[in-house]
């Protein structure tokens, strides 16, 4: 196994109106020693919106600010925003969010120069609903997996996969830290994988675009789920750590059990210049749920892995637990891409779940 | 382990325009040394529709409809009827099945006295929407397995749990083949287990009746999921079948892969005096997909959906269907499997 350090919780919820429910989901960019923070904050009954916090040491938020920074104000994000991830490409800030408005999950953008003040730039994500995804994946060929057909069987079978207003639902989406071969590239959680899309500027991700992707979907996907802990689907993640072996990518993998679903926090290394190849997946999760003690209680729920930050050789890892707090763990960045390379410490989870022997990391 | 034997496909689809895309999930009920197996139709891009073929022993088709034996007006692609199950209770059959309408599947049932004419009843199954099941079923507590919440959440997630139209899922239907205690006894599958309800007369079957069901249906679930390739939930299955032990059922459970799901047949041994309570059930699955044509073909592959049954001396038939494509047989010595269930600690 890996030497995975647990830390303790770093965001609560405070008693600010705004964040009083719950703190989660922290996208984190890091610059030199400092980090900042767009967590996704909630209240009671109310939508998400997007809170800041910002530090200089990978343990202990030193100022937060006592109101969101960015709110829902269009009606693509009328039920809240959500899961930010940043990244800096040529000075600019470009933050990815999901954007509810309550029947649908889209990706949506916003730029700042600053990270103060931010321009919302609308859904980047394909407006296509499941009648039309259903016949573009179609026509990319039968090596798809089959997973990608459920959405449109259970939107089909209450009569709403033509539904004009019902998209195709994104998880979770984020930049590249920089340019690939010139083109920004994007990766996207389309149940149940992950997913990669490469562009000029934003202004091309037309209907055409997407139509044109999806008839090609397989050479777009990534990954799809593959052993025990992943076994229901896949999904990011943190913004890619470019590392000498390749893209270090930090993903989770859900398993479906009997009373329910649990994750797994996972790691895959993609190549440098071509991060479509997948250059080795971490055959055991990094960690799961289970072991870390708040309050006094142990909490066993789902984690959420969403930031990440590098101090020297330390890879720290933030995630939300529980929909409810932000928390961090730390592994050896040199031992991680080591496990990887070599895959000696782990072993592979057998395809059918076995409860009794899949227990916690 | 269970000697199981496969014994292939029993009824294909054929050029009748009303089956041509396949035939599955046959009900079966046994008379003497006949076998009627009413089974899903399905047409091409169009509705299913409940056909008839006759056995004479437990693999003989010596008669086949050439058209549907029970339809629905509804004309939409997939509507009708499905999975038919029939017992026969002191004397008139039961047939219940489910229709879809292209939005919501429920439960309805007919009679017949001779199975030749059958008169058609209404909606016996929850008629409410998934935001006035989940109010009902937090009555349940913590001790109701969370899969119950989860096609609420789902439908919430997407804006549809308070539609008007869109009801809760309640698939499977089937009765028991005699009274217990005096009352009818009919299981029925909301996600994601089986459950079983008492009612003197289909009349009782009310909304009120539901609420107050929902509001307990924790003391009403017969199996949950337990075993890994039951994971994602399990349902009925044949009309239970009474042996000296209990209740024989065969049933069905999904297990989540990385491709998709997979259906397998499995079993279970249910007191007779109540069997709500389970004495057993098996460890392993008692038949899965491994044949071409249980994995491949038709809407699905990985697909073995247990429906009917006979009992020819010792052996249990299970007709189930294949594949979403065809029926097909197995076989297995009905003593064997139930010291086997017997034996599971």
């Amino acid at each position: 196994m890996l030497n995975v350090e647990k830390h303790s919780v770093i965001l609560s919820p405070t008693e600010k109106g705004f964040e009083s429910k719950a703190v989660l989901n922290p996208g984190i960019y890091q610059e030199g020693t400092t980090l900042h923070f767009l967590y996704r904050a909630m209240q009671e009954d109310k939508p998400s919106s997007i809170g800041y916090a910002k530090t200089d040491n990978p343990l202990k938020i030193t100022e937060r600010n006592d109101k969101p920074i960015i709110t829902g104000e269009f009606d693509y994000e009328s039920h809240g925003v959500e899961d930010a991830k940043i990244v800096k490409i040529d000075g600019v800030y470009y933050i990815t969010y999901i954007a509810y408005d309550v029947i649908n999950k889209m990706g949506a953008l916003a730029t700042s120069k600053d990270l103060i003040h931010f321009e919302k730039k609308g859904i980047i994500t394909p407006k296509t609903n499941y009648h039309q995804f259903e016949c573009q994946i179609n026509f990319s060929g039968k090596n798809i997996n089959p997973k990608y057909h459920f959405f449109y069987n259970l939107f089909k079978e209450i009569g709403m996969e033509n539904d004009p207003i019902r998209f195709l639902r994104i998880r979770a989406l984020m930049l590249f830290p920089r340019k690939i071969n010139g083109k920004f590239a994007m990766l996207l959680s389309i149940y149940p994988g992950i997913q990669i899309v490469y562009f000029d500027r934003f202004e091309d991700l037309t209907e055409d675009f997407w139509k044109d992707y999806f008839e090609n979907f397989t050479n777009g996907i990534i990954m799809d789920p593959i052993d025990g802990y992943e076994v229901n689907y896949i999904c990011l993640g943190c913004v890619p750590i470019e590392t000498k072996e390749g893209w270090l990518l930090i993903y989770y993998g859900v398993q479906e059990t009997t009373t329910g679903i649990r994750n797994f926090i996972r790691a895959v290394v993609l190549d440098l210049e071509n991060p479509k190849m997948v250059l080795s997946r971490l055959k055991c999760p990094l960690f799961s749920p289970g072991k870390l003690s708040i309050e006094k209680k142990q909490i066993t729920d789902m984690v959420f892995p969403t930031g990440s930050a590098l101090y020297d050789n330390d890879l720290f890892i933030y995630y939300g637990i529980s929909k409810k707090i932000i928390a961090t763990a730390s592994v050896k960045l040199d031992e991680l891409l080591l496990e990887l390379k070599t895959q000696q410490k782990c072993k592979e989870a057998k395809i059918m779940a076995d409860l009794n022997t899949i227990t916690e990391f | 382990m269970v000697t199981i034997e496969k014994l292939g496909i029993l009824l294909s689809p054929s050029e009748k325009d009303f089956e041509n895309s396949g035939v599955i999930n046959p009900g079966a009920y046994q008379e003497g040394n006949t076998v009627h197996l009413f089974y899903r139709a399905v047409e091409y891009g169009r509705i299913n529709t409940i056909g008839y073929a006759k056995s004479e022993g437990p693999n003989k088709i010596v008669e086949r409809w050439d058209h549907p034996k029970l339809s629905s007006e509804t004309g939409c692609s997939s509507c009708g009827f499905k999975d038919a199950k029939i017992v026969k209770i002191e004397d008139t059959y039961y047939i219940t099945y489910s229709h879809y309408n292209g939005m919501n599947t429920v439960g309805t049932y007919a009679t017949s006295k001779d199975l030749i004419t059958f008169e058609k009843h209404g909606i016996i199954t929850p008629q409410i929407n998934y935001k006035v099941y989940e109010a009902l079923i937090l009555n349940c507590g913590k001790k109701l397995n969370p899969k119950y919440h989860h096609f609420y959440r789902l439908f919430r997630e997407i804006g549809m749990n308070d539609d008007d139209v869109r009801m809760i899922r309640d698939k499977d239907i089937t009765l028991f083949p005699k009274k217990i205690n005096g009352k009818f006894a009919l299981l029925h599958s909301l996600y994601p287990g089986i459950q079983i309800i008492y009612f003197d007369d289909f009349a009782d079957l009310t909304e009120e009746f539901w609420q107050e069901n929902l509001k307990n249906l924790i003391e009403y679930i017969v199996l949950d999921p337990k075993h890994s390739f039951e994971i994602d939930h399990v349902g009925v299955g044949c009309s239970p079948i009474e042996t000296e032990k209990g209740w024989l059922l065969i049933y069905h459970g999904v297990e989540e892969t990385p491709t998709g799901k997979v259906y397998h047949a499995l079993a279970a041994l249910l007191q007779i005096d109540k069997p709500e309570l389970e004495i057993a059930r098996l460890p392993y699955p008692l038949f899965s997909p491994t044949k071409i044509w249980e994995k491949e073909g038709g809407a699905s592959i990985n697909y073995v959906f247990p429906t009917g049954h006979s009992v020819f001396d010792n052996s249990l038939y299970i007709y189930y269907g294949a594949a979403k494509r065809q029926i097909a047989v197995a076989k297995v010595d009905i003593n064997e499997l139930v010291e086997e269930l017997l034996r599971q600690p």
